[in-house]
């Protein structure tokens, strides 16, 4: 945790990736998140894992992991009078609320974005959904699949003779919780300056398109629609490099790099016009080198020779790989079976490199007290009564 | 009200993506930009995508990924930073701006004695933003890197069909959602300032991001849980998913039923009432079911529209999406109710009329986000910023203009990018000159005026 946002409160009710995406954001960079969940469940993402081979307890979900730790968990269950009350209390104590219900669920409850706004005019509320608000398609289903496929994200992954793929992982949905976390702190800096919060309404089918950033100039200029399938994709003894030529760097130093010199000296493959009109056979003749060395050393040779270039790297290497120990990166969680690697910050502040920590998972409503007692002012008598009623 | 970001200024210095779209963020609600350019060499974004797919003279106004990314954008200024007297004018700009973002190669602001010690001896309490693929630090810092590159590293093991080899996508994955995690680190050292008086470096790492991207799943691995690689398309979790074929070239819709009772409807829908008995959640379906089932949903998506077949899904509660491509996006419906697209009209030097770009996907219910201006022309302020905001007199100003420390023609001016047949449009990858063409839609120019009105791009 760093100090960009000490200071700053925010009620996190986000379920699964894309609400508590957004709060984690906001907690990783020093806000005080207080994370809203279900009595006796919780996050549905606590009991969807995966968990670690010995832990047949299930008791640290690596999804529920990796978007909540270091947040203060609290339980209520807002369907009942107590649980609004309470409700209403952590409503008046934040300055952002996140959440991802289906638009609507907290009208129903009786929680209305414009009777929060009325009793709670400097709040800043962001409602993360599929869709939106508005609009003919607020209340339908979806699910990652298909939001990758509406928002346009699938049509570019995949095989061009065969079906779009989707992404791996979450992707669009934790797309929209970053979208969504810069999006809390521009209404939240208004809201500092003029004392006035408002409603921030992002969708995920938005949040991806809203960012691509030549797509829509590609097919409106010339007719261009993207195209599936991968380019510049290189075999290596152990793996795929994956490496551009680029006018940066003059053809024959490229070819270089690439241990095809020979290729200089068939023009028809130069550029500019040649690495297009002829990329087959060009990538067959570079293949024929790149087979010869593992991914590993094509990293530090195309490194050397300042070619943009990547290797693709099995999460093994990644966890073992000597840029990540360098920089710190990886900051440690306690499980069951010991302490694991946890993805840490992706930035720095100031020169110096980060320093790692130790990041903690809460357990279903282990912040009841501190909060309801130490920061709402209740008595251990009012939570035991609520803990027996259910409300907690 | 006024816009939550009125009176915060940035100085964008920002190249290609990553660096220059969280400004583009910040200038949709308010903030003033001016975007720094190198004049003699400016931005690759210019240099291709030209409207019809034909550059002209003048050609560094007219490359369209340059107006999507910077539409919106206050200011820009032309400086040769390599001479004396254009890096006083970069530092005096620093020294008049809140914030100062950038995304050359790590080393570069430094070797142009614009680093951060440089600009803080500008500005005490500014606000330095830089980012590069693998940030500053670490031996693969200096690695040239494009979001595709580090997309391949972070992302692309874990992307392909079931039981298939890795895949990486067409777009540059990693650099989009960066640009939405820097816009927000952007705010936090605002508010941070706001709170301690005090500025600072933030330094973000691409690579990083596309590893918190795919965060949960390296934990995953960390803890030694089973992760499936490369699954396809499947949805963890519900026992039954896919991506169908529809009617037309390359059409496609994606469903995914997510209840019992969402199953049972699509089973019915595609007349397969037998299979609408099982509970798949209780006991999987045997992979001879699965198979009728995925024969019967594609026997009946086939000859469908795929608006359509998603329209008729989601009537009865199934989860479901058409795969749109741009095209579709552009005519959706659902984002015309919501003015989601922006329509921005060109100078005329950019001949690209009147088009439609996205909006921001954040919609404010007291101070929705206002569109004022095209992408400023290359050096299209530089009198104004320096006689204004810098305090120059016209005199000095003229000096600057002389001595080439500002400037607004390239030096490539007289190269222009010559038009490709349209055959080989086929062919050409973005970093060539920029046509992805897979087709030309004949019909396009009249649809797109019959959604955005009959002064569309022209």
């Amino acid at each position: 945790m760093n100090d960009l946002l000490t200071g700053t409160r925010v009620l996190d009710l986000g379920r699964f990736v894309a609400g508590p995406y957004c709060a984690k954001l906001l907690a990783d960079a020093g806000a005080d998140v207080i994370h809203v969940e279900r009595p006796g469940v919780g996050d549905l993402s606590r009991a969807y894992g995966p968990f670690a081979p010995g832990d047949r307890e299930r008791r640290v979900s690596a999804t529920f992991a990796f978007y909540n730790a270091d947040k203060r968990a609290v339980t209520l269950d807002f369907q009942q009078a107590a649980g609004q009350a309470l409700f209403w209390e952590l409503l008046d104590w934040a300055e952002i609320v996140v959440e991802n219900f289906r638009p609507g669920v907290l009208a129903r409850h009786g929680f209305a974005a414009d009777a929060i706004q009325a009793r709670c005019p400097g709040l800043v509320q962001v409602s993360i959904s599929n869709y939106g608000q508005t609009g003919p398609y607020r209340d339908f289903e979806g699910t990652e699949l298909t939001l990758q496929a509406v928002s346009g994200l699938m049509d570019g992954n995949g095989a061009d003779d065969a079906e779009p793929l989707r992404y791996p992982q979450n992707l669009a949905q934790a797309w929209a919780g970053s979208d969504a976390a810069h999006a809390a702190l521009i209404a939240y800096w208004g809201a500092l300056a003029r004392g006035r919060g408002q409603q921030v309404d992002v969708s995920i089918m938005e949040a991806v398109p809203s960012s691509f950033y030549s797509l829509f100039a590609d097919y409106q200029y010339t007719g261009g629609l993207q195209k599936r399938g991968q380019k510049d994709q290189y075999p290596t003894a152990d793996g795929a490099l994956m490496a551009r030529y680029q006018s940066t760097v003059p053809w024959d130093e490229f070819l270089l790099a690439m241990d095809a010199p020979e290729l200089a000296l068939e023009p028809d493959l130069a550029p500019p016009l040649g690495p297009v009109l002829h990329a087959d056979r060009l990538a067959e003749a570079l293949s024929v080198h790149t087979r010869e060395r593992p991914s590993a050393e094509w990293l530090d040779r195309m490194l050397a020779h300042e070619i943009p270039a990547g290797v693709l790297q099995s999460p093994a290497e990644v966890l073992a790989f000597p840029h990540l120990a360098a920089r710190h990166f990886w900051d440690s969680l306690a499980t069951p079976g010991g302490p694991v690697a946890f993805p840490g910050d992706f930035y720095r502040i100031g020169p110096e490199p980060r320093s790692p920590r130790q990041r903690v998972v809460p357990a279903l409503g282990a912040h009841n007290a501190a909060v309801y007692c130490g920061l709402l002012g209740h008595t251990p008598d009012d939570l035991a009564r609520w803990q027996a009623q259910g409300v907690l | 009200m006024p816009l939550p970001l009125a009176g915060i200024r940035i100085l964008d210095n920002g190249i290609v993506q990553a660096g220059t779209f969280p400004s583009r963020l910040l200038a949709d609600f308010g903030a003033e930009i001016v975007r720094v350019e190198n004049y003699r060499s400016p931005d690759l974004s210019r240099n291709y995508v030209f409207p019809d797919g034909v550059a002209a003279e003048g050609y560094w106004e007219m490359g369209g990924t340059y107006h999507e990314q910077h539409r919106n954008k206050t200011y820009c200024v032309g400086i040769d930073a390599v001479t004396p007297r254009g890096r006083e004018v970069f530092l005096r700009i620093a020294a008049a701006c809140d914030v100062v973002v950038d995304s050359h190669p790590p080393g570069v602001l430094e070797k142009l004695g614009l680093g951060y010690a440089d600009l803080q001896a500008a500005k005490p309490d500014t606000i330095l933003l830089t980012t590069s693929g693998y940030g500053e630090g670490g031996p693969m810092s200096p690695m040239r890197s494009y979001g595709m590159m580090t997309e391949f590293m972070a992302v692309s093991w874990h992307n392909g069909y079931a039981g298939g080899p890795p895949r990486r996508g067409t777009i540059p994955l990693t650099d989009h959602p960066t640009t939405y995690h820097i816009a927000f680190l952007i705010l936090a050292a605002l508010v941070k300032r706001r709170r301690t008086g005090q500025g600072g470096w933030i330094d973000v790492s691409q690579y990083e991001v596309g590893l918190n991207l795919m965060g949960d799943a390296y934990l995953a691995h960390a803890m030694g849980a089973p992760v499936p690689a490369r699954a396809g398309n499947v949805e963890p979790g519900l026992p039954f998913a896919g991506c169908f074929p529809c009617a037309g070239q390359d059409r496609w819709v994606a469903l995914a039923p997510r209840t019992v009772e969402a199953f049972r409807a699509l089973c019915r829908l595609v007349s397969l009432p037998a299979l609408a008995a099982q509970d798949p959640w209780a006991a999987l379906l045997s992979a001879e079911a699965d198979r009728r089932l995925r024969d019967a949903v594609a026997a009946w998506t086939a000859p469908q529209d795929s608006h359509a077949a998603f329209l008729a899904l989601q009537a009865q509660g199934i989860a479901a999406g058409p795969v749109q491509n741009v095209r579709d996006l552009l005519l959706n419906p659902h984002l015309e109710a919501r003015d989601f697209w922006w329509l921005v009209a060109h100078h005329p030097r950019q001949r690209a009329g009147l088009r439609a770009f996205p909006g921001p996907a954040a919609h404010f219910s007291e101070t929705p986000a206002e569109l004022h201006r095209p992408a400023p022309l290359l050096g299209e302020h530089n009198r104004q910023i320096c006689t204004g905001l810098l305090g120059y007199s016209e005199a000095d100003y003229n000096a600057l203009e002389a001595s080439g420390a500002v400037g607004t023609r390239p030096n490539a001016a007289d190269i222009i990018p010559p038009a490709f047949p349209q055959a080989m449009r086929t062919q050409m990858g973005p970093w060539a000159f920029g046509m992805r063409a897979k087709e030309i839609d004949g019909e396009r120019m009249p649809r797109l005026r019959a959604r955005f009105g009959p002064a569309y791009g022209t």
